[in-house]
């Protein structure tokens, strides 16, 4: 016989490629087959072919083991169906949830912008420190020169938003449009999918009579004609010719479909009016910080230059990953996917438990088979297959489980949630639900296969086939205590979600939205000078102030938590010496018509409401009493000056009226102040209706109105007040509707974790619990020992989740309204919430304690 | 009518080529694995021999089907041999044989009626 070479070295390290079982069977006869061949033939043609052997052979070995265990797993899993169906429906829940907010993440946190390059894309927001504005529009001319002067990069270009009515053929309607500069195309790197982009001299007012579409309006309403490129249509009644059309991925602003030239005219342009959204695209190798110190120079320099207008304000960046995924929402996704993976858990705990009850009673068997000279590791695999399949088997109802639970999410999430409508199942989300089916397999089957295997084997066959895990219910109880630790988390941060969702609907808005219906009309300035526009709404609300049903009507440049153009602006206090004071305060303003405020049922606290004949006069204005404080203080408000904008207009107060909240509920209401609509209308105007009944009833009426005045008029965002309020709260709602049905679930899987062992546990304690009453236990003393037992894990469980929960509180502080994380209401009354609720889990298996008979449990021994 | 354990013989067929192989090596004597690979060689003139993996896997394959049976040690058997496991051919691995070796011959006089291969002379 040779002496063992490095070829046979080799040839014994390669058999590794085979499951143990095979090799320990026939490896040394292979060796020594080899070793046979080894000396007679070509080492080289000896090789190729057995390597070839191998690759071929030993996958065919692995499958041939895998097919065994599964065929092994069916029939253990047919035999205990039961076990089977709850614990695929257990991991089909962990899973599902987690695969469905996996997507979410996945289509709005995970997902590439669609740009080339996004990581050179870049927002650039001006700034005013002193006047506290941590973020805002460009102006026209700051745009131009911050592209004229800025080095850092490729392109800078800038949009607006502009609504056009669009007529001729078809149905009048409304469309959200914008208004783009040339240079935009550079940045953003979109292109068209059919005809070309704008073009630089289209900029010039008057020459830009051309139109880009979306394809979702060319589908739409012109139902995908090939032909629209070079085609006429009409807008705002004058005709555009359509050059292109833009993909959907193309989102400036956001919800346009439309798109004109943005019309530059510098020498008319005011450097203060900051209407323009200005992004930019990196040149390679710059840094965003590079950038932003330059475009800080660069606006500095503006500074000095145009003191009137540029003082005081600065330039910040963010990339657009940051402008469009804020950090908000991925803030309350990572706890929506953390909250989910905590379900996961308390499901792979509850498996874990079902797995270790069972295996309890195959101890025999598992005992028998390692006698019967399986090997430990054979077994492993054994119990291995047997979890994977039983993860995978989950995971793919889970998935079927996701399918309709995204569904649900993409109509539970808000429009404000970016890429929404891109959450979908696709092959990344799939990856995640292998991933998590695999995870769950490996991490429920773990701890009892190390406990299946390690077993003292004589024990166990002589132990007459009963499992003798009882003696140790350690891991059991532990695993409970985690279950009931991770629900009790899970349940105090729903209910700091909820205490401060209830807060938010009792806030109060400082107006009363109770059955008042807002809708948009814009009318065109060519066709509706001035004068015409004050008459044209003027003779509307009296039309409808004069409808059956109708309480009261209003118009306004937008109402609160609505679509409309409102912005805020510089005020001072005008002192009588006719000095002003050096303090101004940024407040809000809008315009509103006479009825404003009863429409909208504002409070009138001074002074007085406003009349048609106070356009004729001095320069009037209402102001909020927030906003009366803040300039006067404590003295009366009514009859002072105050001093408007930049170009420091004196206007006369003429009352006080109420705050009220105007962008969000969350948010303080803010100073305001109001105009006059007899003096000026805004081009796109809020009618409010208050109606007696159903107050959606009167968007017919305002149509047949609209008619009666202007049949070319489409109105548009026709919604109630009440429905505004709620798209602004929608989030928060989301969020705490989310977080509460995963609360719910972690909770009732805990209780169904706490049942399943102290049901087992009795069971297994049926001869003692039959000894103790044979010596004397009332039936009281059996059903305390039970709960005791049962009690103790929870009471272990709630402690820890209350310190988990105080985590959790202090993550979610950004998110809770009027609710301090530390409250202690929610901790002591989830506690006692979980402590009944386990109590109640507990109660079932001890009953049946007391029911056993003493004669047989003692005679089955 | 045929008898049951044909009709499960049946189920084998075809037999992959290195299970028959393993069949007639073994039908006329016990052998040990390296013996059969020899034989297999000898018998198809060297073209076909059999791979470590291929020979072994087969040999489970046919043990778990009971076509084959490992005997103890050999009558006579020097000591290098005792190291060795001897195969045996089952009854039931003889009427497996015997099936394929039919479908086999059933398959050749298929051929030669439609004139594919030459008639015996």
């Amino acid at each position: 016989m040779t002496p063992t070479g490095f070829p046979t070295r080799l040839y014994r390290a390669l058999l590794a490629c085979y499951p143990a079982e095979f090799r320990n069977e026939y490896g040394p006869e292979m060796l020594e087959l080899f070793r046979f061949r080894a000396q007679k033939e070509n080492a080289a043609l000896l090789w190729m072919e057995l390597l070839a052997d191998i690759a071929y052979t030993a996958p065919k070995e692995h499958l041939d083991v895998l097919l065994q265990d599964l065929r092994y797993t069916f029939r253990t899993f047919a035999r205990t169906p039961v076990f089977a169906l709850t614990a695929l429906l257990t991991l089909a829940l962990g899973t599902g949830v987690n695969t469905a907010i996996f997507s979410v993440v996945n289509a709005v946190v995970l997902r590439p912008l669609p740009f080339p390059q996004p990581e050179r894309l870049a927002r650039i927001w001006e700034m005013n420190q002193k006047l506290n504005i941590p973020f805002f529009s460009t102006s026209v001319l700051n745009y131009l020169s911050f592209r004229e002067q800025a080095k850092s990069f490729e392109a800078i270009g800038a949009y607006g938003g502009a609504n056009v009515n669009i007529t001729g053929a078809g149905e009048p309607e409304r469309l959200a449009g914008g208004t783009l500069t040339s240079s935009l195309f550079d940045v953003v790197k979109i292109h068209p999918i059919s005809g070309r982009c704008f073009r630089p001299e289209e900029e010039t007012p008057g020459r830009g009579r051309v139109a880009i579409l979306s394809e979702k309006l060319w589908r739409r309403r012109f139902a995908g004609d090939p032909h629209i490129v070079g085609r006429s249509i009409e807008l705002n009644g004058a005709a555009s010719e359509v050059v292109g059309i833009l993909p959907d991925s193309f989102r400036f602003p956001p919800t346009a479909e439309i798109w004109a030239p943005m019309p530059i005219d510098a020498a008319h342009e005011n450097r203060g009016n900051h209407v323009v959204t200005t992004v930019g695209r990196l040149r390679p190798g710059v840094t965003l910080a590079q950038a932003e110190s330059e475009m800080k120079t660069i606006a500095a320099g503006l500074g000095n230059t145009f003191p009137q207008s540029n003082e005081g304000w600065s330039v910040r960046m963010a990339t657009f990953y940051d402008w469009i995924v804020p950090e908000e929402i991925r803030t309350a996704l990572t706890i929506l996917l953390g909250a989910v993976g905590l379900v996961l858990l308390i499901a792979c705990a509850n498996v874990a438990n079902l797995m270790l009850a069972r295996a309890a009673g195959r101890s025999r068997e598992i005992a028998m088979r390692i006698t019967l000279g399986a090997g430990r590791s054979r077994l492993i695999r054994q119990l291995l297959t047997e979890n994977l399949t039983l993860g995978l088997a989950g995971g793919i109802a889970g998935i079927l489980l996701a399918f309709w639970a995204v569904a649900g999410l993409k109509r539970i999430l808000p429009p404000s949630v970016p890429r929404v409508s891109e959450i979908g199942v696709d092959g990344m989300v799939l990856a995640f639900a292998l991933l998590v089916s695999i995870f769950t397999g490996v991490l429920f089957g773990i701890v009892p296969i190390l406990q299946a295997t390690r077993r003292d084997l004589a024990g166990s066959l002589k132990e007459g086939g009963r499992g003798s895990i009882s003696s140790r219910p350690i891991l059991r109880n532990t695993l409970v205590i985690l279950e009931v630790a991770v629900g009790t988390v899970l349940v105090i941060g729903a209910s700091l979600m909820i205490r401060s969702f209830v807060n938010l609907h009792n806030v109060q808005l400082g107006f009363n939205p109770d059955r008042l219906l807002t809708a948009q009309i814009s009318l065109p300035r060519r066709k509706y000078p001035q004068a015409a526009a004050i008459a044209f709404y003027q003779d509307l609300l009296d039309r409808l102030k004069s409808a059956s049903g109708v309480t009261g009507a209003a118009i306004s440049s937008g109402v609160p938590f609505g679509a409309g153009d409102y912005t805020d602006m510089p005020a001072r206090a005008a002192g009588d010496d006719g000095r002003s004071s050096a303090e101004q305060t940024q407040a809000d303003w809008r315009i509103v018509s006479d009825d404003y405020f009863k429409v909208l049922g504002i409070p009138l606290l001074r002074g007085r409401f406003m009349t048609r004949q106070d356009a004729a006069g001095r320069p009037i204005v209402i102001v909020s009493a927030g906003l009366a404080r803040r300039l006067w203080g404590n003295q009366e408000a009514v009859g002072k000056e105050l001093e408007v904008g930049d170009a420091r207009e004196r206007l006369t107060v003429l009352g006080v009226v109420g705050d009220a909240r105007n962008n969000a509920v969350s948010d303080e209401p803010s100073a305001a102040m109001y105009f006059p609509a007899s003096a000026m209308t805004w081009s796109t105007m809020t009618v409010a209706i208050k109606t007696d009944g159903d107050e959606l009833k009167a968007a017919e009426l305002l149509r047949r109105k609209m008619k009666e005045l202007d049949a070319n008029q489409p109105i548009f965002n026709v919604r109630s007040m009440e429905q505004w309020v709620a798209a602004n709260a929608a989030e928060p709602r989301a969020y705490t509707f989310l977080l509460s049905i995963f609360a719910g679930l972690a909770l009732l899987l805990a209780c169904i974790g706490i049942y399943g062992v102290l049901s087992y546990s009795v069971a297994q304690r049926t001869s003692e619990i039959g000894l103790r009453m044979a010596l004397g236990a009332r039936q009281w003393n059996v059903l305390q020992l039970v709960i005791r037992q049962g009690m103790f894990m929870v009471a272990g469980g709630l402690l820890l989740g209350l310190g988990g929960a105080l985590a959790l509180a202090r993550l979610i502080r950004g998110m809770l309204y009027g609710v301090s994380s530390h409250d202690p209401q929610p901790f002591v009354g989830v506690s006692v919430s979980v402590l009944l609720i386990a109590l109640a889990a507990c109660l079932l298996p001890a009953m049946r304690s007391t029911r056993v008979d003493p004669v047989v449990a003692l005679r089955s021994e | 009518m045929k008898k049951e354990s044909d009709l499960i013989a049946a189920q084998f067929l075809p037999l992959p080529q290195a299970m028959f192989h393993i069949l007639v090596a073994l039908a006329e004597k016990d052998q040990h694995g390296y013996a059969i690979m020899q034989d297999v060689a000898a018998r198809t003139g060297g073209k076909l021999k059999l791979s470590p993996g291929t020979l072994y896997g087969s040999i489970k394959k046919m043990l778990e089907d009971g076509m084959i049976q490992e005997i103890e040690t050999r009558l006579g058997a020097s000591s290098d041999d005792e190291r060795r496991r001897y195969y045996r051919l089952t009854r039931f691995g003889r009427q497996v044989a015997a099936a394929e070796a039919e479908r086999l011959s059933a398959m050749l006089s298929h051929a030669r009626a439609t004139g594919l291969v030459p008639k015996r002379t």
